[in-house]
């Protein structure tokens, strides 16, 4: 389980989050939704350590992870697929999965999480020694999904994963997802600038307005909602 | 005919060296945006204490590789906990910044270090098998630069293998593409710097036992540096395998240069094709900008 | 309005020394410090105030130097010898000085020192000899007109960067330095700046190496196109504080009184201590001693406050 209670953060003297709190309980899918800027990344970064609170905690499983260095937090059981994907361009498909399970634990696991990966993206396993650079966009997201499962997390974040891919793909993407969830029992926690497919997918979601929460509820609920509707749906 | 093949070959020679010589500065750079000038100065001290080492202790230098090597992957941990680790939080151009101005100091304290201590006098090891030559075809080709070019051939390939066959390898040029998603990995960014820059002064030990085998003094670290520059402009910062082709590159323009307008020109010919790479192609021929 | 006085009286010192004494040796110091101060403050104009560190300053020094000798033993008086001096500098950062501010930063460092290397090495070749002086003027050399020549040359230097401390151009060439992309969005014209900047900075340079070849005799062609003559500056002006009139100063004496402290020596233990300091400074002290004084004057305030 996660979670985050209270954190305000800052990028140096810019203030991004304020009293921010949110849960991830096991085997939910949680989004986050807000228009650009209003600090979703923010919220992500801080739960994976990147980024360190300047008040309140984030506890992930337990443990308090904002307060152990960033690499560790892998090890909690949490990872993070990123905005951008951030791939290993000059790597390869491989390397990029392998350096996904970098931690003690991953490695050890190699063969059996590749043979996992393999049947949830196939596609990836015929690509294997291909630089990271040279796929396509979608292939591209879903080594990057691939690569952060690698370390078999408890809970994966994924960071707009929707940006610049064709809709059928990013449809076809978000099935891969409720399916491990559902398969793995792993909790989901997705930030999404596609409102609606948030919301279609997540169980429950919240909803980000310039550093504060400014709703939260069950996805088909907020999917109703006036506020919403209004805000982000572009609906009178 | 067989003049000028005589040259390329001492160039080819030399280029090898010069490769040798560039590895530890781009490895260093690519991985963490530290451009240590200083790593001239560190293949002089290299060159220094296999000296001394052969002179009292009758130590090959060949051999002695596998003490000076270790010994300066210390120093160069040692060096970055003390100098360099508190720049990692800086910004991309504040790093390179930097680290090029402290690194500029050192180079200047260990040159005049040197001329301090051991004077500005010419040093070089002669062992049995200094002046000995390999006749192919005429041309020929001295044992020690034969050395030199298996020392590097052997060096590229075993750094090669530890990038790409080992897991700590692929974490190096994982955080040398992207710090924060080598991060998100569980890749200890900071531990792997300081180990890749440990390996970067480990890596001036070896063209260092070159340096010994020639003539030398304090004065060869601004030299050295220089081509290593030279190199690493050549090859595109940051490209480990564009180095030893760098190198040879600019082992055959020297070559070239001399040929054409005689040795005291060697330089100049080298260091025209570095101005013209800075100014037309900066990233050199890998093709990565800095 | 007080420093300006300050310095006209400080000048005015400097100038009447000769007839207080006439050991030449007090001369030749602060000939020194002169020609220390004059390279320095070339160096800090491109580097402290408008960021481009170069690292072959050498080059517009060692050209003043060679332009210089040639025009004055040909005839020319030693003021008009050392304005072609710099101009001469000046033409030769046109040619190969500007096309490098296409180079941004590291680059930039890095394509100097190449350059001054170039320069060296062809200097070398070309001109392998010593430079030596007129036997006549031999018999009638003092030391005095250098002397002049010296602190009047110094006198112009920081004048000009003092005048530019307080110009909109000075304020242009900060806002270089401290953010290009940002500069450019406000409206200043990076290039030009760089460009007025290196335009300023070799002409100083140009006159420094000028008054080095008049105050040294005789020496070889290429010895104001040594590398030192590049690196020194770097550590005299970080050391002093970059981006200030003073610091160039400071920095300069301590250089030379180290240098006069360890002249026996092997080596140049001067260079070795600036060179740890220098570190240091980098790590610790990004100001200079400049800003080391402006931090302990900022205490004694605080302390004269509080015990209030």
């Amino acid at each position: 389980m996660l979670e985050v209670k209270n954190v305000d953060v800052s990028y140096g003297d810019i203030q991004a989050l304020w009293d921010v709190s949110l849960t991830a309980r096991d085997e939910e899918i949680v989004a986050l939704i807000g228009a650009n800027g209003a600090g979703k990344t923010t919220v992500l970064k801080t739960i994976t350590g990147v980024l360190k609170p300047t008040k309140g905690s984030v506890t992930l499983y337990g443990i308090r992870s904002d307060t152990i260095p960033a690499h560790k937090v892998v090890d909690l059981g949490v990872s993070m697929v990123p905005e951008g994907r951030r791939l290993f361009r000059d790597m390869t498909v491989l390397e990029n999965l392998e350096i996904g399970g970098y931690t003690d634990r991953a490695r050890g696991a190699k063969s059996e999480n590749l043979r996992w990966i393999s049947g949830v993206f196939p596609i990836l396993e015929q690509r294997l020694h291909q630089l990271a650079g040279t796929l396509s966009g979608g292939e591209q997201q879903m080594l990057a999904i691939a690569r952060s499962l690698m370390s078999d997390p408890k809970t994966l974040l994924v960071d707009e994963l929707s940006l610049g891919l064709a809709p059928l793909i990013v449809k076809n993407i978000y099935k891969t997802l409720k399916e491990i969830n559902t398969a793995r029992k792993m909790t989901v926690v997705v930030v999404e600038q596609n409102v609606r497919l948030a919301l279609e997918i997540g169980d429950r979601a919240y909803i980000l307005e310039n550093g504060r929460i400014a709703g939260e509820g069950k996805g088909s609920d907020l999917l109703n909602s006036e506020q919403v509707k209004k805000a982000y749906l572009a609906m009178k | 005919m067989l003049h000028f093949a005589q040259i390329f070959s001492y160039g080819l020679i030399s280029g090898a060296l010069y490769g040798l010589v560039a590895l530890g500065l781009s490895l260093v750079f690519g991985v963490m945006n530290y451009l240590i000038v200083a790593h001239g100065a560190l293949i002089m001290m290299a060159a220094y204490i296999t000296f001394w080492a052969f002179v009292y202790l009758k130590i090959d230098p060949f051999l002695f590789i596998v003490i000076v090597t270790p010994a300066f992957f210390v120093i160069g941990w040692i060096l970055f906990k003390i100098l360099f680790q508190s720049l990692m939080s800086f910004s991309e151009g504040e790093k390179i910044k930097n680290s090029l101005l402290i690194s500029f100091g050192l180079l200047l304290v260990f040159s005049n270090m040197a001329t301090l201590f051991w004077t500005a006098d010419e040093r070089a090891i002669s062992t049995a098998y200094t002046g000995k030559v390999f006749d192919l075809f005429g041309v020929r080709l001295p044992y020690i630069g034969l050395g030199g070019v298996a020392l590097a051939i052997i060096v590229i390939i075993a750094l090669h293998l530890f990038l790409t066959r080992t897991y700590f390898g692929k974490a190096i040029r994982a955080v040398s593409l992207d710090h924060e998603a080598a991060t998100l990995m569980g890749i200890n960014v900071n531990r792997v710097c300081l180990v890749a820059f440990s390996l970067g002064f480990a890596l001036a030990g070896i063209p260092g036992i070159l340096t010994a085998l020639h003539a030398f003094n304090p004065t060869v670290s601004f030299e050295l540096t220089n081509k290593a520059l030279i190199v690493l402009i050549l090859a595109g910062f940051g490209s480990i395998k564009g180095v030893l082709i760098g190198g040879f590159l600019l082992g055959a323009i020297e070559a070239v240069g001399v040929y054409v307008m005689g040795t005291p020109y060697r330089e100049v010919f080298g260091l025209i094709l570095f101005v013209l790479f800075l100014m037309f192609r900066p990233q050199g021929l890998a093709g990565k900008k800095a | 309005m007080k420093r300006i006085i300050l310095f006209v009286l400080l000048f005015a010192c400097l100038a009447s020394v000769p007839f207080f004494t006439t050991r030449e040796y007090i001369y030749s110091l602060i000939i020194l410090v002169c020609l220390y101060t004059i390279l320095s403050h070339s160096w800090n104009l491109l580097g402290g105030f408008t960021g481009q560190i170069s690292l072959g300053h050498s080059t517009f020094f060692g050209m003043g130097a060679l332009v210089f000798r040639y025009v004055w033993l040909k005839g020319l008086p030693p003021y008009l010898a050392l304005g072609v001096g710099a101009l001469s500098s000046l033409v030769l950062a046109c040619l190969i000085g500007f096309p490098s501010f296409k180079l941004k930063g590291h680059y930039f460092s890095i394509g100097t020192l190449a350059l001054s290397m170039i320069a060296l090495i062809t200097i070398q070749n070309i001109f392998p000899g010593v430079s030596f002086v007129p036997q006549e003027y031999l018999k009638t050399y003092s030391l005095l007109p250098i002397y002049y020549m010296a602190i009047i040359a110094a006198a112009v230097t920081i004048g000009v960067i003092y005048a530019l401390t307080r110009s909109k151009l000075g304020l242009a060439l900060i806002s270089v330095r401290e953010d290009e992309d940002a500069a450019e969005a406000i409206g200043v014209n990076t290039f030009r700046h760089k460009v007025i900047s290196m335009s300023l900075s070799t002409l100083i340079a140009g006159m420094g190496g000028g008054v080095f070849s008049y105050y040294v005799a005789s020496y070889y062609y290429y010895v104001p196109f040594n590398l030192d003559y590049s690196f020194d500056p770097v550590l005299i002006t970080f050391i002093g504080g970059p981006g200030t009139v003073i610091g160039p100063v400071i920095g300069s004496i301590c250089f030379v009184l180290l240098k006069e402290l360890f002249a026996i020596s092997l080596g140049q233990m001067n260079v070795l201590i600036f060179g740890i300091v220098f570190i240091l400074t980098i790590l610790f002290l990004p100001e200079g001693l400049v800003g080391l004084m402006k931090k302990l004057r900022k205490t004694k305030k605080v302390q004269a406050v509080e015990s209030a």
